[in-house]
Formats: C-alpha cells, structure tokens, sequence
C-alpha cells in the first residue's frame, strides 16, 4: 500500500478496495464519493426516476462492497465489476415488474420541481435533459441499459460488454438504435452545439 | 473505422468520409440532423451523475463500523486462544525445565540411598540366617552315605531325641522305613531353604561310613562320594524322622 491511510484520492479504485478489506473508512467513502453519483444516476435513469428505488438498490450496492469486498477480484476492473452489480440490481428489479407500477408517469416529481424552478437560461438545459428522459424511458431496457453506460456513464464498448453480458457487436447494434430512436423523437428540439 | 461516438463528438459533418456518411445515413441524413445527434450526445454526457441524499453516507458509515467492529472481535478470538496456549506451553517447558535443572541434583543421591537401603536390607537378611557368606563362598561339598543307614542307627537317632515319655514297648517295634521322598518343588522351594543350610557339616554317623572312612583312611571331609542337592536330602531326612515320630506317637489302645 502507497500513501498513509488518510489519502486515499490518488489510490486506483481497485487499491481502494483492498484497503476496504482491511477495515479503512476513508476508503470506502473515497470509493463513495467517486461512484455515488454515477451509480445513482444510472440506476435512477434505469429504474424510471423511482428515487426511493433507486435509493435502496444504491445502498444495498455499497453495503455488498462493505460487508463482502472479498467478492471482487482484484484482477478485474472495479468499474466493470461495481456497474455489472448495479445492472443485475436493476434487472432483479425488472423482473419484480413493480417499478412502473409505483412511478407516475415515469418521471420523478422532485426532479420535475427542481428542474422548473431553473433560471431562464437553462430552461432549455433542463427541458431537453427531461425530454432526453422522457425519451429514455420509452426504449426497451436493453437499448436504455446500452446509452446510458456509454453516453451518461462513458464506459467503454468493451466495458458494456463485459457489464450487460453481451458480445461487442450486440453492445454497437444496441448503441446505433438507441441514439437513431433518440435523435428522431428528439428533433422538435433546438439542439444548440455548445 | 471510428465508433458512431466519435464519429459525432470529435468530427463535423463535413469531415466525414463518403463511407462514414454512408454509415450515418441512417441516423442522419443531412448536417442539421448531424449537429443534433452531435447535440444530444454531449448534453446526455452531462446528465450524469445524480448526488444520492446524504444520509445515505451516514448510514453506510455505519455500517462499516458495525462490520468492521465485529471482524476486529472475531479476529481477536482467535488471538487470545492462541496466547492462551502459547503461555500454556510456556509454563509447561518452564517448568520441565527447572525440574531438569535444578530438580535432578537430588536425584541421583536419592536413588543411592535406595540402593544402599536395599544392600543394607539384603544384608541384614543375610546376617539373619545361619551360615555365614563364607560358607556360601565354599562349594557345598557334602559326604553322603550312599547306603541307607541301618536300622538301630535310626532307632538310636530316634531315641535321642524326646521320645522319653513314649512307653518302652511301644518303642520297641520295628518301625516301617519312610519311603524316599520324591523332591517336587518350583524354584520358590530352592530359596525357601537357605543354601548353608544344605551343607552337613558334621561327620555322618552311620556304621557304614565309619567303616568305609576307617577302611580308607579318609576323613570325612575328603570323602566326596556325589554332589547331591543337600537340601533335598535334608528335607528327606527330616521328612523321615518326622515320618517316625508321628508313628510312634501313636498310642495303642488298651
């Protein structure tokens, strides 16, 4: 192990989880603060903005890297291996078939709030991003799963292989008609390069 | 060729390739649909990530410490067994140790002792009996009447010992010769009697003997006829003077 215990920021992901397995806090919430956010947004986008969810599959993902990091391998990326567990949370809850039932109208009342009460100058911001969810929510789990980990995440085509299960091809062909669908429903919209 | 990322964030629709802008047709087919695809991928990189609420920290904090709590007390089990018996062990060589030093200067002295003790018994046993150990050293050499001896030698052997209330008459008959006593006996019976006493050390009185010795002028410690078991034939003759005795004691009746 490199550095003393407190400093932890400039340890790999996969040094971080060792020293988890040895019992150091400041790991874990190093870890945390790097996968927090990633994870709780993609397993929001996911599970159709159901926030409580959301908020109990990100736990339940912390609580296995806490109680089992013997689990990962370190051999393997840990950004592979966390995304991969998050995916099969989501999927179990899929299967469950109760998220749509417990969401109204797909989209998160707190995020519809927040979002209104937005300046004027990122109105547009906000619009297209609710739309782009909106949009989001109307694809098929697979293709949704796909964009996400490559357009919101920034995984790697080979990453998402190795995280959805499927081959490189599969991940491309899912990619190519998630944006086409995307694009086409997103055309009403005065999309700005930046 | 470039993936369709790439293809939209990292180029304008007037670099692409007649190839790549065949590939794209599907997605777009023109510069204005290009530019929004362009427009859709950079702003959904930003839609990530979403902060989860803070009291999620907390509780994974606690959590952690709750784990890693009881992972230190299991660990520590296992810890204090072990120096349970690593002191276990320690006191155990500790003090074969010190009985190995300083408990074994007695020891050789005490064993002396025991020793001595047991000489010291065997020799007071050995002064107890009759004999002496230099008698022991000497060979029991013993002359041995081979021939039993006559009858009123007996008789007068009998006579002298106290059969003085026995009345005349009755002492006056023949008695009847013991029959020769087959020897039995385990190795038990060779030490029941002590050895000195298998030796004759007087001179047989038996006529016989008288007569033999006169005859060869030899004394009765040069004469070795056999060596015998001295004390089997002790034990034959006293079986056979007591043979007598016991006859005689019988009283007729009148």
């Amino acid at each position: 192990m490199r550095g003393l215990k407190s400093g932890f920021s400039h340890f790999s992901d996969e040094e971080l989880m060792l020293a988890i397995r040895q019992g150091e806090k400041t790991a874990f919430n190093e870890l945390y603060q790097r996968y927090s956010g990633k994870l709780y947004g993609y397993i929001l986008k996911l599970l159709w903005y159901n926030e409580v969810r959301a908020q109990d599959l990100l736990q339940d993902l912390f609580t296995k890297i806490i109680t089992q990091p013997h689990l990962f391998d370190t051999n393997r990326n840990f950004k592979t291996w966390v995304y991969t567990i998050a995916s099969n949370l989501c999927k179990n809850e899929f299967k469950r078939n109760e998220v749509r039932k417990n969401t109204s109208n797909g989209l998160d009342t707190h995020y519809q709030l927040s979002g209104a009460d937005d300046v004027a100058q990122t109105v547009n911001d906000w619009e297209f991003k609710a739309a782009l969810d909106r949009e989001l929510l109307k694809l098929d789990n697979k293709h949704r799963e796909v964009f996400i980990l490559k357009h919101m995440d920034g995984l790697s085509i080979k990453e998402i292989s190795e995280i959805v299960g499927i081959n490189e091809g599969t991940v491309k062909s899912r990619l190519f008609y998630a944006i086409k669908k995307l694009a086409t429903e997103l055309k009403m919209f005065e999309l700005v390069e930046r | 060729m470039k993936q369709i990322d790439d293809l939209f964030l990292n180029a304008h629709y007037s670099d692409l390739s007649p190839s790549e802008q065949s590939f794209l047709e599907d997605l777009c087919s023109d510069e204005d649909s290009f530019q929004q695809v362009k427009s859709l991928l950079a702003q959904s990189a930003g839609a990530l990530p979403v902060n989860p609420p803070e009291h999620m920290l907390d509780f994974l904090n606690q959590t952690f410490d709750q784990t890693y709590s009881e992972q230190e007390a299991q660990k520590m089990r296992p810890r204090m067994f072990n120096l349970f018996i690593a002191s276990a062990v320690a006191a155990s060589v500790l003090i074969f140790l010190t009985i190995y030093f300083f408990g074994t200067n007695n020891e050789p002295q005490e064993q002396l002792a025991k020793v001595e003790k047991k000489e010291q018994k065997k020799k007071n046993k050995q002064s107890n009996l009759p004999g002496t150990s230099e008698q022991r050293k000497t060979p029991p050499v013993a002359a041995v009447d081979p021939t039993p001896p006559p009858r009123a030698a007996l008789d007068r052997e009998v006579s002298s010992e106290m059969l003085m209330d026995e009345p005349a008459d009755i002492a006056s008959i023949d008695m009847e010769d013991a029959k020769p006593e087959r020897v039995r006996g385990s190795r038990s019976d060779v030490e029941a009697v002590p050895r000195d006493m298998n030796v004759t050390n007087s001179e047989p009185k038996s006529n016989t003997y008288m007569w033999t010795s006169k005859e060869k002028n030899l004394s009765s410690e040069q004469v070795v006829i056999a060596e015998v078991s001295m004390k089997k034939q002790n034990k034959s003759d006293s079986k056979r003077l007591n043979t007598s005795l016991m006859l005689k004691q019988i009283k007729p009746v009148y």
